[in-house]
Order: C-alpha cells, then sequence, then structure tokens
C-alpha cells in the first residue's frame, strides 16, 4: 500500500539534532528544502544552520501558511510574539537560509517595528556595529536632519 | 539593550533596514560609514519606496485650514484603528510653504503632497511637499502659459513605478463658449528631469468636469470624471493618465452612471480601489460606487448610499473598518457609521472647502531632488 504523494513524510534535522516529521508537501514551503529533495531525493534533511527551537517555530509558521488561507495576520502576530529579539533575529536567519520569502519579509517587518524608535548608540550596541566616523564626521551627518535625532 | 549574539550577513541588515520608517533610516545613517552608504543610495531607497505598497498603513492623513487672524494650513495625522480614531500626537507636520497664497491639493502619493495655486483656474504655481523627511520642491513654470482668461488646467499627480519617477499632468483647455475646444494641450513634468514636456501620445477627447476637479490615483495611474462631446446623449466616463506609458485612456462608467450629469461626481481612491462620488443635485444624497477589478466594468458595484440631507457634505475618504469620513454643512470632518447612521465630530472650525483625508505613508521622495524646508 503505497502513500499518495501528498502525505509523503521527511524528517527535518536541527543543528542541536532535534528531529521533526513533517508532511512533504508543507516542508517544501523552503525552496532550501525543496531542492535538498528534488536533487538529492533525501528524507532525513540535516539542517545545520537552524536549532530545534527556531526549527519547531519555523515548521508551525509552514504549517499555517499551507492551508492558502489569507486570513492569517493573526496567527502571524502570536507565531511571532516574543519579547527577545535575538528569538526573531534566529527566525529571520533561519528563513533567509532555507529561503522561505514570505516568513523572511513577515520577519524583518517585525524587527524593523522593533529597533525603529532606538538611538543610533542602542542600534550600535544591539547590532555590534563598531562607529568608524570621527567625531566631526558623526556632528555633520547629524546636522543634516537634526530632527530626526530628537 | 542586549547584543544580538549572531553575526547579520550585509544583505540581510539591508532587507531589514528597508522596512523602516524615513525618519529612523536618516537617523541611523550615523551608525556607520557601511550604512550611511547604503541608506544613501538611490537603489536602497527604490527598494524601500515599493516596499511601501506592502505596508498596510494604520493612519489617516487630515488636512485642513483655519482662519483665525489668516489662512492656516493644519495637517494632523489620525490613528485608524479599529474601535477608536485618535490624533497620533507624535506626529508634528509644519506647514512649510507661505500661507498667503491659497493652495488645492492635487493629490498624494507615497507621502508626497502635490499643492497647486488655485487648481481650478491657473495651475502654475505647483509645489511638492514630503512631510515625513522635511523637504520640498517648488516646480519651473509650466511651458503652456497662455492668457488665464478663458483657458482652464487640470492637474494629475502620480507614481511611475518603472522609472521610480513621481509625474505631474497638466492639461489645458481653452475656453470656446459655452463648453472648451478639444484636445487639450498636455505637458508633464517628472521631478527626476526637473522640468516640462510634451507627450508623444494624443491628447484625449473628453471634457474634465469642473466642479470636481479631484483626481483618483490608483494602479499607476490618474483619474478624472469626464465627457467626450456632447452629441445629444451623456456620456460620463472615466478617463485615465497612465504615469508610467504616458498614455490617456477611457474607463466606462456603469451604465446609470453614465448617464448622469459628470458635474455632480468626482474620481477618487478608495481603499486602493478606482471610486466614483456621485452627489444628486440638491446635494441631499451621495452614492459611492467602487470598480472591484480595476478596468472590468462590471464589478462597478454601489458601496455606499448616504442621506445627506441630515446635514451631511463632502465625502472625503474611509476608514479601514468602514466608517465614512464626510464633511458636514458646518464645515466640520465627521466619521459617519453607515450601519448606525451616527456621526462623530473630528475636527470643527475649518474653513469651507479645505478638507483633504487620505491615507498616511512616509518616503524618501524628494531626498534627492528636493530641498529642506528650514523647519
Amino acid at each position: 500500500m503505497s502513500k499518495s504523494p501528498e502525505k509523503k513524510l521527511v524528517t527535518l534535522k536541527s543543528s542541536d539534532k532535534e528531529e521533526f516529521v513533517v508532511e512533504e508537501s508543507i516542508a517544501v514551503t523552503s525552496e532550501t528544502i525543496k531542492n535538498i529533495i528534488e536533487d538529492c531525493g533525501l528524507e532525513l534533511i540535516p539542517l545545520p544552520n537552524v536549532d530545534g527551537k527556531t526549527l519547531a517555530k519555523v515548521i508551525e509558521y509552514c504549517t499555517k501558511h499551507s492551508t492558502g488561507s489569507n486570513d492569517d495576520s493573526k496567527f502571524d502576530d502570536e507565531c511571532l510574539d516574543t519579547k527577545q529579539l535575538s528569538v526573531l533575529v534566529d527566525m529571520l536567519l533561519a528563513a533567509n537560509y532555507l529561503n522561505i520569502k514570505s516568513l523572511f519579509e513577515k520577519v524583518c517587518t517585525k524587527i524593523a517595528d522593533r529597533i525603529k524608535d532606538m538611538s543610533v548608540e542602542e542600534v550600535r550596541e544591539v547590532f555590534k556595529i563598531e562607529n568608524d566616523f570621527t567625531p566631526e564626521e558623526e556632528k555633520k551627518i547629524r546636522d543634516e536632519h537634526a530632527w530626526a535625532h530628537e | 539593550m542586549t547584543t544580538l549574539e549572531v553575526y547579520l550577513p550585509e544583505e540581510v541588515v539591508y532587507q531589514i533596514l528597508s522596512w523602516l520608517p524615513p525618519k529612523s533610516l536618516l537617523r541611523f545613517r550615523c551608525v556607520c560609514k557601511s550604512w550611511y552608504s547604503l541608506i544613501s543610495s538611490p537603489n536602497f531607497i527604490n527598494i524601500h519606496t515599493r516596499n511601501l505598497t506592502y505596508i498596510t498603513s494604520t493612519r489617516k492623513l487630515i488636512r485642513h485650514c483655519t482662519s483665525t487672524s489668516r489662512r492656516e494650513e493644519v495637517y494632523s495625522v489620525f490613528l485608524d484603528n479599529q474601535w477608536s480614531f485618535d490624533r497620533d500626537d507624535d506626529i508634528k507636520i509644519d506647514f512649510p510653504f507661505p500661507s498667503s497664497t491659497k493652495y488645492t491639493i492635487v493629490g498624494h502619493c507615497n507621502g508626497l503632497i502635490c499643492l497647486s495655486d488655485d487648481a481650478h483656474d491657473y495651475a502654475i504655481k505647483i509645489v511638492l511637499w514630503n512631510p515625513a523627511i522635511r523637504r520640498k520642491l517648488i516646480l519651473p513654470l509650466p511651458n503652456i502659459i497662455l492668457n488665464n482668461m478663458g483657458y482652464m488646467y487640470v492637474l494629475g499627480f502620480g507614481f511611475d513605478c518603472k522609472a521610480n519617477d513621481y509625474k505631474i499632468v497638466r492639461l489645458c483647455y481653452e475656453n470656446a463658449g459655452d463648453s472648451n475646444k478639444l484636445p487639450p494641450l498636455v505637458e508633464v513634468y517628472s521631478v527626476k528631469t526637473g522640468a516640462w514636456r510634451g507627450i508623444t501620445a494624443p491628447a484625449p477627447v473628453c471634457h474634465i468636469t469642473g466642479y470636481f476637479l479631484v483626481q483618483g490615483f490608483v494602479n499607476g495611474a490618474a483619474h478624472w470624471v469626464a465627457y467626450p462631446q456632447f452629441c445629444g446623449q451623456m456620456r460620463s466616463l472615466i478617463l485615465s493618465f497612465d504615469m508610467c506609458n504616458e498614455v490617456f485612456r477611457e474607463i466606462m462608467l456603469p451604465k446609470c452612471l453614465a448617464v448622469e450629469s459628470p458635474w455632480y461626481m468626482g474620481a477618487v481612491t478608495i481603499q486602493d480601489s478606482l471610486s466614483v462620488v456621485e452627489y444628486d443635485r440638491s446635494f441631499s444624497m451621495l452614492s459611492v460606487w467602487v470598480m472591484k477589478e480595476y478596468g472590468v466594468v462590471e464589478s462597478w458595484t454601489k458601496r455606499y448610499n448616504i442621506d445627506t440631507k441630515v446635514g451631511l457634505g463632502i465625502m472625503l475618504g474611509v476608514r479601514r473598518n468602514g466608517e465614512v469620513l464626510l464633511t458636514t454643512r458646518n464645515e466640520e470632518l465627521v466619521e459617519y457609521d453607515v450601519q448606525t447612521r451616527g456621526s462623530m465630530d473630528l475636527i470643527t472650525y475649518a474653513m469651507k472647502n479645505s478638507f483633504f483625508v487620505d491615507t498616511y505613508k512616509e518616503s524618501f521622495a524628494l531626498l534627492f531632488e528636493g530641498e529642506k524646508t528650514h523647519i
């Protein structure tokens, strides 16, 4: 008794060795996974760039979105509702690696919303960016749009 | 503020930044040199502008004029939520042009406002203003400047998404007795070239109605209610100007609107759809028709029928929850619930015909071409 193609299952293995059994039709929401399956025909797919915690959320997203319903913005707000920016960033990087365009864009807008009111110093601290401007250069740029810094 | 443990590749940072509001981005130019060049690049600005179409705006921009000692332009932003419609006090917008001139708002696109000094008659002094980044642009005089008496000018404003350019189209109708001569003279101004020029496509053979010279910009084109040369039977229609291809087209109205006088109709954009507002001759009733599928004549649907005898006036816009924003005979702005027929005051004591309402967006328009507003 062979399974119909839609019910075919694959196993996704996270970087911390957690395994998730998922319907192939849902897993291929990720272009990356789709390509691996098409090229190599694997049934156990290692994803060394995504940890178990994040992979679980990504799978949740893909499952909810595979039904094709458009009215899932409320779900997205819940699914992506987290107090920690680092969790959102992990999801963003996972969506990038797994090539899931819709999830990537949604998380982008969430992160943008989270950082939009930050000061210049706060942004540098969060993203570990070194200031390579001289004080004079920075002042000149600040003065071009002083009102944006209020 | 915890530091992120992971390293974000540059292309990922680029994507995050492309969803930020302009004020944040102008501030973040100071973060480091690579962010400065990124945020200043035309490529990035184009992607940022494109992203605006995917952002659901939850705010409305409302303009009105007051006249205490002199005419004053007031711009407020309201938070348009399901159960509330309150002023956003965090956004403060100061009008940067001299108050002595009486301005008409031609249109508003991607956060860029186009104003003209009395668009009905002269439409020679035209300005562009982006309040989100505090930049303005005063257009050079148009090429077609004719004897002011005996000419009527119509303006259209919108965005050419292929060229990433904002454009203004100007039609000049010569008066000839009872009606105007056809075709009008046409010219287009583009922000990127900074100049007026003619178009290669033929001018329309339609008159644009005089009372409501409003335009609706949607689907890349400006729209007006118009009518062809009168030959016995009135046939109102929608005239459109495609900003990308710079061609005029006609869109048919449903039969019951087409036989009506175009003088009491106006083309507007409601929740991203082309719509027509129709008033009856005694202004005791207004109806709103929406073209649900752009270009499909059968998809014209009557959406609202509002009894305005109760003191209501002109339709201005629609809230996200479907409530209608209108003026009253006393020049107040109210929100009106079509189901309960209840209305609530929002703004009072405005000057006659000075209200303008649109969905509020913030973009980088005029970042390279305009000048600072000094406010």
